[in-house]
């Protein structure tokens, strides 16, 4: 019984919370008056695919996917709900909606034949994150190093950065909204961390967006 | 607008521009209660009550008072604050005042007034500069004595030790194209024509007004308006801009490479009710493209015998009392100075009530304009004279005044006696460079004003104003319209060239003469104490007799006599040292060098960098899909790097030791489930993904068929072992590779760097799928029974579905795959489904299981259970040093292949030397003995030290299944040590344990459990 790392035995409680779980309430209204400063909804009926391929054969993937796969970096492309979100030189994550994915992979698995991709879902492995509210920013600026502001990191813009502690990748979807991509196990961190961040702006969680 | 006098203060009826006179507020100083105003710095409104003394000085005990006005000043530091807030060493004059404020003195007991640490004061002569490093040097086993008092003794106030604080500090990024350091003249001039452009400005204020010295003077116009009338306009016309971020009560205090700012605002220390949404300070990382610093200057003081009594105080400090707060320092006061600005602040003060009964001028040529003022006003001069002593107990109460010769360095006359209560003085201006030279830029001395001011800078930076060595009024508007112009043509943008405010000002001559010390007329030593750094208690004569005792570079004489290591960085010290230094060493100023500003400019709540990553949030929980349900089972958890997994479920009652052993023989008897979904799992694809494979372990790869699996050991180029885990292939070009808990994120970028750079020409595609498979590992001879109790489609039996395989299908109509692949030795499935599923497999199973008596087990059981069979884990039998031969595992290393990571590594001779460290195994004499992790073994316990050492024990633990203890070392040639007796000798006198060394597999060595 020599092995031994852990220091969160002494109290002899069982360990009925993770040590993040926030004590603060779903809903936090804006302390100054009118509408939370942010809103932060978990997006579902989402199926993440990260493709990894070169240029040429991105291309082949245009019509299938219904719009040209981002070549530039840090660029998002935008078909309906579809999304496929820059990651790097080779990789591109793409975001469909659920009920198509089986349908999706058996195209793509035909167009593509023996080609040199790897396309493997992730969609359990990452949570997405809409965030909305006029304070959004100001609650990302408190842990994202990056320039967020709609001069510098415009609609169709992602970009892979931390989020206090947390690897996240945002994307500015919308004139009023980004999409916030993170680790599944670092959801709740990421949840809690923004909820706290929030606390001078008020905030909202909400379900599905 | 008077001032009203309500409480007994010596208010004065002149117009008081930075506070509400009629918001009158309390507050307490040493538990007394005083009134004050809204706007009052704590300095103003002691002063306004006649309070004067403030504190005792650190080293001395010494009575000072307050000095300055602003973040410059060295004495006042007072204690603020109640419970938690309590926060020790804050400047009395960087305070603002608000209602039911608590404030305590420092460094003083019983009282402030009567105070037993002045007897060091008495005995000064025995504490020199240098004196801790002359005296607590012999004998040298007494410094843990000394170490105690010392302790003790150092530090001035006090800190809460016994409350959390209580209040929420906040961090944020931002990022702005030009940054604009200080809201004075030159500060809101720049700002303005940055913000013309259109581009991002931030304008920096560390007051809660701006204006800087527009504020203190009156005798600048702009625009036909009081200066900071015109300041208070400006302010409000920039923050109502779109394009400006306008932040009072801020200090930026750090200036670090490209252009990062960093800056501390205080969003609620001004407010009686602290906002519970509100953070306390609000720490901003700010990145610029551009910054221009206009931080103003600081008066010199000047060094005579007695100048740090209270009620001496520099001459711009007693001008801004005046004409912000409406205070007067006093009622009868002296000038001693060596510039003309300086004449004027004494005017201001007469003026206004206080009589000046002298106004004392090294120089014997003042400007005529300044002479015929004095003389209009009846204000007697003495010219080519000093104050050589000033004289009180707790507070100034007479000066001697003598004259000197022309170079300032010995008296030329009798000195005469002047009764006053206050004291202004001034030794010139010194512009605050210290941002600037936070950021490498280098000073260059000025002959005309004698400072230091920039030069060349080394980021994209301009200062402009009184810091960069232009007290003209109109002189730094014309460098700071000039700075923003070019600062937005460098950001690419353009913008008309706004007209210059007009200004009306008093034209002055700011050459003072450089005096650094108004000498005594008594030898050095003797005669009343001159400071030069008050902060720190450093005198005048510190600084020669460092000199005398052979320190001559800057550097050295700085930490000899701590001069400028005080809190305030030497503010008002460092040009003063620095000019007697040089006169000691008779060299000129600029040969003889200074010191580098450091972050930060001013002292930094240590609650504010720390933000709100403490509690809960200072480092992510990482949980896995079946969290929930260990929790409500009441496991124990341990951390594995980030991720929190269950340690082990302890029933009630039950000591970790019972329960351990409970879950370990159940896994052996019935079945045990683990959740192992932290492991490392990468997704491998490509045509060449074998022979990827082939190169990273050191086993081969290429034959292994489609939906097997195979353990595999990788090396780093030095052969040492790095990571292990089972690999399996799922199709011709494609592989699952799992890696440790712990390795998992640092495999991933190993395997992209080979790919990347060294084998670009394979064609292997990588994908992290730790996070989309949850794993439950289920184990024990009735782990088949369990799984088709919980209803699968794939056939179970051994020779459908062997060992070291996997089957994908379905779990209790879950989508899933099986790898029947074992850590413990037993029959096992890892069973893996898609992440979302994990809770319900979890479930299923434990309620399948629950006739066969299935037991959950954690990871302390895993590891006995492993340990029990002798296999290794990475990080606990191997620390870097190891290599594959060195664990007994030559089997894995293929000799075969013409090249693996290590292999070359391997092939030294230094590798294959017989003598190093290898892994076996140790049964205790006593079997009920567990040798601890860690204890080092030797041959002979009765040896004297230095005892020869053989290696240490890497895993031990009590084996319930065999009914003795287990363990693992790693001995020197203990490949060829089987059957030998090593000792370990116990740290707690304990006789050592003894015990044989053995193979490592001590539980069903030959593996027939595996198949259940």
């Amino acid at each position: 019984m020599a092995s031994s790392n852990s220091d969160n035995t002494s109290n002899g409680a069982p360990d009925a919370q993770t040590p993040q779980a926030s004590a603060l309430p779903e809903i936090l209204p804006n302390p100054e008056g009118g509408a939370a400063g942010i809103s932060i909804a978990k997006v579902a009926g989402r199926t993440l695919i990260n493709l990894r391929c070169e240029d040429t054969i991105k291309a082949k993937l245009e019509a299938l996917f219904g719009t040209p796969l981002p070549a530039e970096p840090n660029k998002v492309a935008s078909m309906g709900t579809r999304r496929a979100i820059w990651l790097g030189p080779d990789e591109t994550l793409l975001m469909i909606e659920e009920e198509q994915e089986a349908e999706f992979m058996l195209n793509l698995k035909a167009l593509l034949g023996t080609a040199h991709y790897a396309a493997t879902p992730v969609s359990d492995a990452i949570k997405i994150f809409r965030l909305g509210g006029t304070r959004r920013l100001d609650v990302l600026a408190k842990g994202c190093a990056l320039d967020l502001h709609p001069a510098s990191f415009k609609q169709g813009d992602c970009a892979q950065s931390m989020l206090a502690h947390a690897a996240i990748t945002l994307a500015a979807d919308t004139p009023d909204s980004l999409l916030l991509f993170c680790r599944t196990s670092y959801s709740d961190y990421v949840t809690s961390w923004l909820k706290d961040a929030a606390v001078e702006y008020g905030y909202i969680l909400l379900d599905n967006a | 607008m008077a001032r009203k006098t309500n409480i007994r203060a010596n208010r004065n009826s002149h117009q008081a521009v930075s506070i509400d006179s009629h918001a009158p507020i309390s507050f307490t100083f040493d538990g007394r209660t005083y009134q004050g105003c809204r706007g009052d710095t704590l300095a103003s409104a002691l002063l306004a009550n006649n309070v004067h003394l403030t504190g005792r000085s650190f080293k001395y005990h010494r009575p000072r008072g307050i000095m300055a006005a602003g973040a410059e000043e060295p004495n006042a530091l007072v204690g603020i604050g109640v419970g938690g807030r309590i926060e020790p060493n804050i400047k009395a004059t960087q305070i603002e005042l608000y209602d039911g404020l608590v404030a305590v003195s420092q460094n003083r007991f019983p009282s402030l007034k009567l105070d037993m640490g002045e007897i060091n004061s008495v005995f000064s002569r025995f504490f020199p500069a240098g004196f801790y490093y002359k005296t607590f040097m012999w004998p040298a086993s007494f410094w843990m004595g000394y170490e105690h008092i010392i302790r003790r003794a150092a530090g001035l106030g006090k800190a809460s030790d016994t409350h959390q604080d209580p209040d929420r500090y906040e961090k944020r990024h931002a990022h702005f194209d030009i940054v604009v350091v200080g809201g004075g003249l030159a500060g809101l001039n720049a700002a303005l024509q940055a913000a013309n452009s259109g581009q991002r400005v931030l304008l920096a204020e560390d007051q809660h007004q701006c204006g800087g010295w527009l504020r203190s003077c009156d005798d600048i116009a702009i625009d036909g308006m009081a200066g900071h009338e015109w300041a208070d306009k400006t302010a409000l016309h920039l923050a109502e801009m779109e394009n400006v971020t306008l932040l009072p009560r801020t200090t930026c205090f750090g200036y670090g490479d490209h252009n990062f700012l960093t800056l501390a605002e205080r969003v609620t220390d001004h407010l009686a009710e602290k906002p519970a949404h509100l953070p306390r300070m609000r720490l901003w990382k700010v990145r610029a493209r551009q910054v221009i610093l206009a931080t103003g200057a600081i008066e010199r003081p000047l060094v005579f015998a007695g100048n740090d009594l209270p009620g001496v105080m520099l001459a711009s400090a007693a001008q801004t009392y005046l004409n912000q707060y409406g205070v007067l320092a006093g009622g009868r006061g002296i000038l001693t100075t060596n510039n003309d600005a300086a004449w004027h602040s004494a005017f201001a003060l007469h003026e206004a009530g206080c009589l000046i009964t002298a106004i004392v001028d090294t120089r014997e040529n003042p400007a005529p304009a300044v002479l015929k003022q004095a003389a209009a006003l009846g204000i007697q001069t003495r010219l080519g004279a000093g104050i050589i002593a000033a004289h009180g107990r707790l507070h100034i109460a007479r000066v001697e005044i003598a004259p000197l010769t022309k170079a300032g360095d010995a008296l030329a006359g009798e000195a005469e006696h002047f009764d006053c209560d206050l004291v202004l003085m001034s030794g010139g201006m010194n512009p605050v460079v210290h941002l600037h030279s936070q950021s490498r830029g280098k000073l260059k001395w000025d002959e005309r004003t004698y400072c230091f001011r920039p030069s060349t800078s080394h980021e994209a930076t301009q200062s402009v104003g009184a810091c960069n060595g232009s007290f003209e009024p109109s002189r730094g508007i014309k460098e700071a319209s000039a700075a923003a112009l070019k600062a937005i043509k460098a950001n690419g943008g353009a913008a008309e060239a706004l007209d210059l405010p007009d200004i009306i000002a008093r034209k002055i001559n700011y050459t003072p003469m450089p005096i650094w010390q108004i000498p005594s007329g008594l030898p050095a030593g003797q005669g009343g104490k001159a400071f030069v750094d008050f902060q720190n208690d450093v005198t005048a004569s510190d600084i020669q007799l460092a000199v005398r005792e052979g320190y001559h570079s800057v550097e050295h004489v700085k930490r000899y006599t701590t001069t400028g290591m005080a809190t305030d960085q030497g503010k008002t010290s460092n040009i003063n040292a620095l000019g007697i230094l040089a006169r000691e060493r008779n060299a000129e100023i600029p040969a003889v060098g200074t010191t580098t500003f450091r972050m930060p400019y001013t002292p930094t709540s240590i609650g504010m960098i720390a933000g709100r990553d403490i509690g809960g949030l200072f480092d992510p929980v990482r949980v896995t899909p079946m969290d929930k349900w260990h929790r409500e089972a009441g496991a124990k958890f341990e951390h594995v790097g980030q991720w929190m997994r269950a340690w082990y479920y302890p029933q009630k009652g039950e000591s970790m030791e019972e329960a351990v052993h409970r879950e370990v023989r159940a896994a052996r008897q019935t079945a045990g489930l683990l959740d192992a979904s932290t492991l490392g799992k990468i997704d491998i694809k490509g045509p060449d993904a074998a022979e990827f494979l082939n190169r990273i372990y050191t086993n081969s790869w290429l034959k292994l068929g489609v939906g097997n699996c195979r353990y595999g050991l990788m090396c780093k180029d030095d052969g040492m072992v790095m990571d292990d885990g089972v690999t399996t292939r799922l199709a011709d070009d494609h592989f699952h590779m799992t890696t440790t808990t712990g390795g998992a994120a640092g495999v991933l970028d190993w395997l992209e760097e080979w790919q990347q750079t060294e084998w670009p020409e394979l064609k292997v595609y990588l994908t992290s799928v730790t996070e989309q498979w949850a794993v439950a590992t289920l184990s024990g001879p009735a782990a088949q029974e369990i799984l088709n109790a919980a209803g699968t489609d794939i056939p179970l039996n051994n020779e459908g579905f062997r060992f070291m395989s996997m089957r994908e299908g379905h779990v209790s109509g879950l989508p899933a795959r099986i790898y029947r692949i074992s850590f413990t030795g037993e029959l096992s499935y890892e069973i893996n489904v898609p992440a979302r599923y994990g809770m319900a497999l979890w479930t299923t199973l434990m309620r399948a299981g629950k006739t066969f008596g299935i037991t959950p087990y954690g990871t302390e059981a895993m590891h006995v259970l492993r340990g029990e069979k002798g296999f290794i884990i990475v990080g606990q039998e191997t620390d870097g040093t190891v290599t594959p031969h060195d664990l007994g595992m030559s089997w894995i290393v293929s000799d075969k292949k013409p090249d693996f990571i290590g292999k070359r590594a391997l092939a030294r001779q230094a590798m294959q030397a017989n003598d190093r460290k290898q892994l076996v195994g140790l049964k205790t004499k006593d079997p009920k003995q567990v040798i601890p992790e860690g204890a080092h073994a030797t041959l002979d316990p009765d040896q004297p030290p230095p005892v020869d050492m053989l290696g240490h024990v890497t895993s031990s633990y009590f084996s319930p299944n065999l009914g003795h203890s287990v363990a693992m070392a790693l001995l020197r040639a203990g490949h060829t040590r089987m059957g030998q007796t090593v000792y370990f000798p116990m740290l707690d006198g304990s006789p050592p344990i003894e015990a044989t060394i053995t193979d490592t597999r001590f539980y069903d060595p030959k593996g027939e459990r595996l198949n259940g």
